[in-house]
């Protein structure tokens, strides 16, 4: 009886305690929660196969991208291709929707905001090996639910503030800042829909940004990829 | 005993963990949102500016009285609200020299009206505004100014006034030395004085001088000054002080405003209260000081103005931003007051901004909004497009749109329809009186009649169709003590079943001083209906003797035992509840004859006695439930009073709730469903769906966290709850109906469809609009569409799939629904399933590509709706009904709908006709390998498929007019009509048809 009282009084403060938290411990909790730093490490390519919902208006698209070297979007809208690739040095975009008939090279701006993005493993693997530093922003509430912040800002000084559930370590929602003509615009993407791959990383399958979800459908993980497509014809 | 309480824990524990109840809060009705109406026309109180220039764009903070924060990154052409999760209350804002990121913001305003709101600390953030974190000084209630040392930046010093309305340790001068993870206090003088200002020397950062204001508000007075006022200095940091006081004046001092010349440091400016306040200048760094002539521009209201600002470059130009801008160019020794041209400033200036980079540029706050000078303050334009009016209250007529009217804190009063084409813009609001403006009522027969007033119980009443407006504030008359109006003095109107003389409806209009007047005519004649409600207490009413302390001041803000608010039951007239400001609950069942004291009962529930009544609601389905809300603020009390009684008065009962903040100003509980309150804080609105027992804060409905709600009304007609906000303008919750539906449902289940309601048919007016230059702020507009609730207890993985059935049980719509947690609300914006469009060539921004997304608008009828979630189906019935006065027939539908259906059919027909012509020519182009006579015949299909489709357009510059894009081009036009072609026009329609069958049969011909 005495050892059923104990256990259930850790329960029960399991729940009323909040322990200070550093974004160490917060990292090192989500880093196993998506499945683990071993796993993450090995992960070198992805294919990542999934449609943008819009509306009502389901675009397929393919995402490929070897690590630190490449990547590559495709998909298709009533015949107009829309193609987004991008490497250590170089990027090119093409979307007739958008105006841009032919694929073209990407600004500096660009890529620099977009080059982060080549590192497939997460973000937050190693971050100070890959020269990222972390802030603290303490809790914040969005959605009726608890969490924690965490800014992170790579060595090319991209700046992105996550939260971090309090209950499932996982994150729910990443705020970015997309800067033109001196105008701070932001931008934020919430991660749905926490699913287990075949490889045994967790992933979001779902993106929500607000107007467009991104479904993701299937995961291929170390499957080869051509390097070859990640560059203009 | 000790037994049977640990089993109940543990039977309670084993329930938690057994069945997770879902618990509410505010975010399971976030569709709920709010649209805000503004106005930014008639903006609100500015209480800090601070500017830097980052990536070569005048980033600006400015921080407002009670709505937050906004920044600007374009010199002020647009703003954003960046503090919405936070107090709204601003005092002082510091941008770390250099760094356009990192900003300060201390919460409390210190303009010491009667009407300030208050702090809860002080908060950093580092990464421009997007996250803030609360760094310390809880306490404090008020910040006046925060300084960054710019030769060490993890050297800050915040000056805080502290609380207004009672004495407290936590005020004084505060210093972290890490950047503000850290705090000590370094200079405090006694629990009435706080330190109001600040100033650094530029260089020597180490000498700063600090003033310290000795002062007191209390319901019925104010005291500026005392022998805690004083001057000091440190050249040290704050290790050491001196009290400066050589060539200051003798005797007790009041507030003292100090700046430093930064181009010759030795300079300092001070404006000093004393019996005989005055400007002062020290040229010897602030050791002594000489007087300098001044207006009383200069040194009026000392408690109000507190801004005095060198020109950053120029040594000898200084800004006095007070009741009126002057400007000095000798260095403070003669100021000019005068605007040429342009706009002339809102009055009550307590910000000022001058651009380093460019010292022509000012930014000029003020108790109307934000203020440009693109010439050292010569002439001035007006930022349009901060939201951030003080509205005391809110009320809506009948009309259709209906209107909403309401007062704004030193900002007349003003009236707007709730809704407009493009959205309510400042060109939608009009003023309906001046002064500052509290209670706005329209006469319940005539809506033309509206009543307004300005502080004191000015009240006016004004005709709308002549737009005449007249005085009609009740006089003194025999037998009445001189009347004590307050300074928001309650307006109120009530329906009547009595008559006139000539038969028409009467309504009762009320306005209270001490006592209760009431008026059947619009205001013409009073009868008093009371006898002075109040305690009368003659020691609350010396305000013209001695209200304002050094400074005398004495503006009806300070007016005590006076009636507050007045509630007449809707059902009976003769039944009035009156609320005072010192605690009275007076009431009378016979119309005002008797009247008995009904607060007793209040003070045993735990409320203080004699606390401030701020409203009281009669529950309109059970005239004996009445809801009272107290505010004790002015005796330094914060918390959150507010009672119910279930007895008509007579026993009362407590509401409390952890999620509580700020002192109450209103309740509201709907008109339909007992269950739903509504509570209105200076910290908040607070949702109850169980009649009390449970509260949540409203954080996910587009409105501050910690909005300061004054008033809310709900408007019987459309079931809008409307909300005056201190600092934020209006805003409105469209329909209540779905929380209505979420207070009855189980929210324990996993899905639920909730009633549809009918909808007549209406589309959002899309004319006539104004100028785009000049609507300044727009809000949201209200959507005109069938609006599908549903409830989902938790966020939806799989898409949410809607479907519309006909009355024949036929599918004509699929569309997605969202799937978050809680509310869903989706539009059926009345159409069917777009078609099926002949696929080939480049089609973006062309009608070609609209056609696949645009369809035909349904026939008035029934229809099914069938909402599909986690694999179960819910379904609920939808009437749409012709709607004549907008437009809509039950004929002109059914033949819009046949038409457009005519180019549905004809644009699938295509389709079809082009997928087998694809498949011809596929299997042609196989047999032409070997088949010279089959390579004529892929030809002739080419030039064919040529003829239907626009297969050489490659950019959207380049219009090709082949047959799918006239069928196009007249699909679209019919299925975004709004009204059906004329039998003329149909004609065209049968062209194309025609046209079709013609192409078809070619096809076949060529295909034999």
């Amino acid at each position: 009886m005495k050892k059923i009282l104990l256990s259930l009084a850790v329960l029960v403060s399991a729940f009323v305690t909040a322990k200070a938290q550093t974004a160490d411990e917060i990292i090192a909790k989500y880093i196993t929660a998506i499945g683990g730093a071993d796993k993450w490490s090995k992960v070198q390519s992805i294919k990542i196969e999934g449609q943008v919902e819009v509306q009502g208006i389901a675009i397929p698209y393919t995402m490929q991208g070897i690590h630190m070297k490449g990547t590559r979007i495709d998909a298709e809208f009533q015949g107009n291709k829309i193609i987004d690739i991008v490497t250590p040095d170089k990027g090119w975009s093409q979307n007739p929707l958008a105006g841009k008939a032919s694929l073209d090279p990407i600004s500096a701006d660009e890529l620099k905001s977009k080059v982060d993005d080549l590192d497939i493993q997460d973000a937050f693997l190693d971050y100070k090996a890959k020269g990222s530093s972390v802030e603290f922003l303490g809790k914040d509430e969005e959605d009726g639910n608890e969490y924690f912040k965490i800014k992170l800002t790579t060595k090319n000084s991209n700046e992105k503030t996550y939260f971090f559930d309090i209950k499932t370590s996982l994150i729910y929602k990443i705020e970015g800042i997309v800067k033109q003509q001196g105008q701070e615009i932001k931008s934020s993407v919430k991660y749905l829909d926490y699913q287990t791959t075949d490889f045994g990383i967790k992933m979001a399958f779902k993106q929500d940004q607000g107007m467009m979800m991104m479904v993701t459908k299937k995961v291929t993980v170390n499957a080869p990829i051509d390097a070859a497509i990640f560059k203009a014809n | 005993m000790f037994i049977k309480f640990k089993l109940t824990g543990w039977f309670l524990l084993f329930a938690f963990f057994v069945q997770a109840q879902t618990t509410l809060n505010s975010s399971y009705f976030q569709v709920m949102g709010a649209r805000t109406l503004g106005p930014s026309t008639m903006s609100g109180r500015i209480t800090a500016i601070e500017g830097i220039t980052a990536d070569g764009q005048v980033n600006l903070y400015v921080g407002t009285a009670g709505g937050g924060i906004w920044k600007s990154q374009n010199g002020g052409q647009s703003f954003t609200p960046l503090f919405d999760k936070y107090c709204q209350s601003i005092g002082a804002l510091a941008i770390e020299p250099g760094n356009a990121r990192v900003v300060y913001a201390g919460t409390g305003e210190s303009n010491m009206r009667n009407s300030v709101s208050i702090g809860d600390g002080l908060y950093k953030t580092t990464d421009g505004g997007n996250n803030w974190q609360k760094i310390g000084l809880d306490s404090t209630e008020r910040i006046s100014k925060i300084i960054v040392d710019p030769a060490d930046k993890k050297t800050v010093y915040v000056s805080s006034p502290g609380p207004l309305w009672k004495s407290s340790s936590h005020r004084g001068l505060y210093k972290s030395t890490d950047a503000g993870k850290t705090w000590n206090k370094i200079l405090f003088v006694n629990d009435e004085t706080g330190c109001a200002d600040i100033a650094m020397h530029p260089t020597k950062t180490g000498t700063l001088f600090a003033s310290f204001w000795q002062f007191r508000r209390k319901p019925f007075a104010f005291s500026s000054g005392g022998s805690g006022s004083a001057l000091f200095k440190t050249n040290d940091g704050g290790k050491t002080w001196n009290k400066i006081t050589k060539g200051l004046p003798e005797g007790d001092l009041g507030r003292i405003v100090i700046t430093i010349n930064p181009s010759k440091p030795s300079e300092v400016l001070a404006i000093v209260e004393a019996k005989t306040p005055g400007l002062y200048i020290s040229e010897d760094e602030g050791e002594t000081w000489k007087k300098l002539s001044s207006t009383e521009n200069i040194t009026a209201r000392p408690f109000y103005f507190s801004t005095l600002v060198y020109d950053p470059k120029d040594p000898k130009r200084v800004y006095r931003p007070a009741f009126d801008f002057a400007s000095s160019t000798d260095g403070g020794y003669s100021w000019n007051e005068n605007t040429f041209g342009g706009v002339v400033p809102h009055s009550d200036h307590h910000a000022l901004w001058v651009n380093p980079n460019n010292t022509e540029m000012l930014f000029l706050g003020t108790d109307g909004g934000v203020y440009l000078s693109m010439n050292k303050g010569t002439t001035w334009q007006f930022l349009n497009n901060l939201p951030v009016g003080q509205f005391y209250h809110v009320s809506a007529d009948n009309q259709t749109p209906y209107n909403v009217y309401g007062g704004l804190q030193d900002n007349n009063s003003w009236m707007a329809p709730n809704t407009s084409p493009g959205g309510v813009s400042s060109v939608d609001w009009r003023t309906i009186g001046g002064g500052d403006g509290f209670w706005v009522q329209t006469s319940l027969v005539n809506p033309k009649i509206v009543f307004s007033e300005s502080q004191g119980g000015e009240i006016t009443r004004v005709d709308i169709t002549t737009g005449l407006s007249y005085g009609i504030k009740p006089k003194k008359l025999a037998g009445d003590d001189d009347h004590r109006w307050n300074w928001n003095t309650p307006i109120v109107t009530g329906p009547s079943v009595k008559r006139s003389a000539t038969g028409k409806p009467l309504y009762n209009l009320y306005i209270a001083s001490q006592y209760l007047f009431r008026s059947t005519d619009d205001g013409r004649n009073w009868e008093r209906v009371s006898p002075d409600l109040t305690t009368n207490n003659k020691a609350k009413q010396q305000q013209s003797e001695n209200s304002g302390g050094i400074t005398g001041d004495n503006t009806s803000a300070e007016n005590h035992c006076t009636i507050f608010t007045v509630t007449q039951d809707p059902k009976n007239e003769n039944r009035i509840w009156v609320g005072t400001d010192d605690g009275n609950l007076q009431l009378t069942t016979d119309g005002g004859k008797t009247w008995q004291n009904k607060a007793a009962g209040i003070w045993k529930t735990g409320v203080p006695e004699n606390t401030w009544i701020s409203s009281i609601e009669i529950s309109s389905l059970d005239q004996k439930r009445i809801y009272v809300t107290l505010d004790n603020h002015m005796y330094g009390d914060n918390n959150t009073y507010v009672v119910v009684s279930y007895d008509g008065g007579n026993t009362w009962k407590k509401f409390t709730s952890t999620e509580f903040t700020g002192f109450a100003h209103v309740i509201r509980e709907d008109i339909v469903n007992e269950k739903l309150l509504f509570l209105g804080t200076e910290m908040g609105l607070f949702f109850s769906l169980d009649g009390g027992t449970t509260w949540m804060r409203s954080k996910y409905q587009n409105m501050p966290w910690y909005n300061l709600v004054r008033d809310i009304k709900i408007q019987p007609q459309t079931n809008d709850l409307l909300i005056a906000s201190h600092g934020r303008g209006i805003y409105i919750i469209d329909n209540l109906q779905p929380l209505r539906e979420l207070v009855k449902a189980d929210v324990n289940k996993e899905a639920i469809l909730f009633p549809i309601q009918n909808f007549k048919y209406e589309f959002d007016p899309q004319y006539p609009r104004p100028s785009v230059n000049l609507t300044g702020w727009v809000g949201e507009t209200k959507v005109s569409a069938p609006t599908i609730y549903y409830y989902l207890n938790q966020r939806s993985n799989e898409s949410v799939k809607i479907e519309v059935y006909d009355a024949a049980n036929k599918k004509i719509k699929d569309f997605n629904g969202t799937g978050v947690k809680g509310l869903n609300k989706v539009y059926w914006p009345l159409n069917i399933n777009p078609p099926k469009v002949a696929q080939g060539g480049f089609i973006a921004q062309s009608s070609v590509l609209s056609s696949s997304v645009v369809s035909p608008k349904v026939p008035v009828g029934k229809y099914k709706i069938v909402v599909k979630a986690n694999g179960k189906s819910y379904e609920q019935l939808i009437t749409v009904e012709a709607n004549p006065a907008k437009g809509f027939t039950i004929q002109s539908i059914e033949l819009l709908y046949r038409q457009g259906m005519r180019l549905h059919s004809l644009h699938e027909q295509l389709a079809t006709l082009v997928d087998t012509l694809n498949k011809t020519i596929a299997t042609v182009t196989k047999a032409a390998e070997s088949d010279t006579a089959k390579k004529a015949k892929l030809v002739q299909l080419d030039v064919y498929k040529h003829e239907i489709l626009e297969l050489n357009r490659k950019s959207i510059f380049f219009d090709e007019f082949k047959f799918r894009r006239k069928v196009s081009d007249l699909y679209v036009a019919v299925a975004t009509a709004l009204e059906p072609l004329s039998p003329v026009q149909e004609k065209g329609i049968g062209l194309l048809e025609d046209e079709f069958k013609k192409f078809r049969s070619r096809f076949f011909e060529m295909i034999k």
